[in-house]
């Protein structure tokens, strides 16, 4: 295997096993979130917020696979 | 409920009517027919001339200063209408679009951060309608597909011969995506090469190995402005910190007076020093969040007028609005919320959080 290819599917296996976990996370954030407002939906602005900010940290970590990724495609090693 | 109604058939004629438009032009031509190109995926933004000045700039500084004039236009109307002392609600589409926006922030500030939200607001209002321009105005058609006729500065670009159209008193060149050109790169050519490839366009020379540069790109799709906008982001966070709480702010990430509590102020001390990287980390993904999401968004517009370049792309680009749209909405909260937890005492930070949120 060359490194051009070695690379590729690096950058590939990144993001595609980095993307699992956060994919579940957010999965379970938007259950537990809506299961909320369905349950009171009064609450909805609150839950949305923070929802929201749960998603963000949750996906975070599915950037960082993302950052790997394109390094490994973009930035000559 | 009217007001939504129009809201809605106004995005779904820009989706009918701009998006195969946008498809059609990303693939340069009919799809698959002899002008179908390879999309060119290039992270690094590329450079074009500064006309009558000489020099280059990259295409996506050249997008920000007109996303910059756009917006600053839409301050000068607004403040038109401020300065005659009118009290009416505005009228017309764009008037009642920003009236719209700019009150669900503000309601969105009141929410979250309650009496600090009025002093919070404006930075968010402008980092919203910033990035919301930007990420929409990469979806207009000839965005990111209309450019310079060049040969590729990347290894990586495909190249391809030059076509001529005449349509009428129109001629322009595309690139023939049937004919791959190998591209040579010699070094020592370089110079003379970006010469004659910048008159190209003029049609006194002409690449034999081309590909199509854009004049616009979406800004986002640069790190370099993401970047910059998580630093300016954060900084004022840090600065929020400062000015509301003085030097205690501090403490939150070196807990000295924690020390004195024993074993279990060792751990808060610790954790203290996490909230710096936390900090840190926080840059890197306000960075890349959005990077991720616009960049990726243009390599599927791209890869989807390639496939199927007719109807299709029209859906894409109803999603890339959507996308562009929320994160501008994430970007934006984040920095809200981020300011507010700043602004909050360590010590207070529990009693008033819950508190407010009841209120909202």
């Amino acid at each position: 295997m060359d490194l051009l290819a070695a690379r590729a599917l690096g950058a590939g296996l990144a993001i595609g096993l980095g993307a699992i976990g956060p994919g579940i996370g957010i999965g379970l954030l938007v259950l537990g979130a809506l299961q909320a407002i369905g349950r009171n939906p009064d609450t909805s602005g609150t839950v949305l917020v923070n929802m929201i900010l749960g998603v963000a940290f949750t996906e975070a970590i599915a950037i960082y696979a993302l950052v790997v990724s394109l390094i490994l495609i973009f930035v000559g090693i | 409920m009217r007001k939504a109604l129009t809201i809605i058939i106004a995005v779904g004629a820009v989706v009918a009517l701009c998006g195969p438009l946008t498809g059609f032009l990303y693939s340069g031509g009919l799809g698959k027919s002899p002008y179908g190109a390879l999309p060119v995926v290039s992270l690094p933004a590329e450079a074009i001339p500064i006309p009558w000045f000489g020099g280059k700039m990259s295409n996506t500084f050249f997008t920000t200063l007109i996303i910059d004039a756009l917006l600053l236009l839409l301050v000068g109307l607004g403040l038109r209408h401020a300065r005659r002392g009118d009290v009416r609600p505005p009228k017309g589409v764009l008037g009642g679009m920003v009236e719209m926006i700019a009150e669900a922030l503000a309601n969105f500030a009141d929410n979250v951060a309650g009496q600090r939200g009025k002093s919070i607001f404006p930075l968010v209002a402008t980092l919203f309608f910033f990035i919301l321009v930007g990420n929409w105005f990469k979806l207009l058609p000839g965005a990111e597909s209309i450019g310079i006729l060049e040969k590729p500065h990347l290894a990586n670009i495909p190249a391809y011969a030059p076509r001529l159209i005449e349509l009428g008193p129109l001629s322009f060149y595309t690139v023939d995506g049937t004919h791959p050109v190998e591209v040579e790169h010699s070094d020592g050519e370089a110079q003379a090469d970006t010469a004659t490839e910048a008159h190209a366009a003029e049609g006194e020379g002409i690449c034999t190995a081309c590909n199509i540069t854009p004049f616009i790109r979406g800004v986002a799709t640069d790190l370099n402005f993401t970047l910059a906008l998580a630093l300016v982001t954060m900084a004022l966070v840090q600065a929020w910190g400062f000015r509301s709480q003085g030097l205690r702010y501090l403490v939150k990430f070196i807990n000295l007076p924690a020390l004195s509590k024993g074993p279990i102020g060792v751990i808060e001390f610790a954790a203290g020093l996490l909230e710096i990287i936390s900090e840190f980390s926080r840059i890197i993904s306000f960075a890349f969040r959005l990077l991720g999401n616009i960049f990726a968004g243009t390599v599927l517009i791209f890869v989807m007028s390639n496939l199927i370049p007719f109807i299709l792309p029209a859906g894409f680009y109803g999603l890339e609005l959507f996308v562009g749209a929320i994160q501008a909405v994430v970007f934006a909260l984040l920095a809200l919320v981020f300011i507010n937890m700043a602004t909050q005492g360590h010590g207070d930070s529990s009693h008033a959080a819950p508190g407010e949120a009841a209120h909202a």
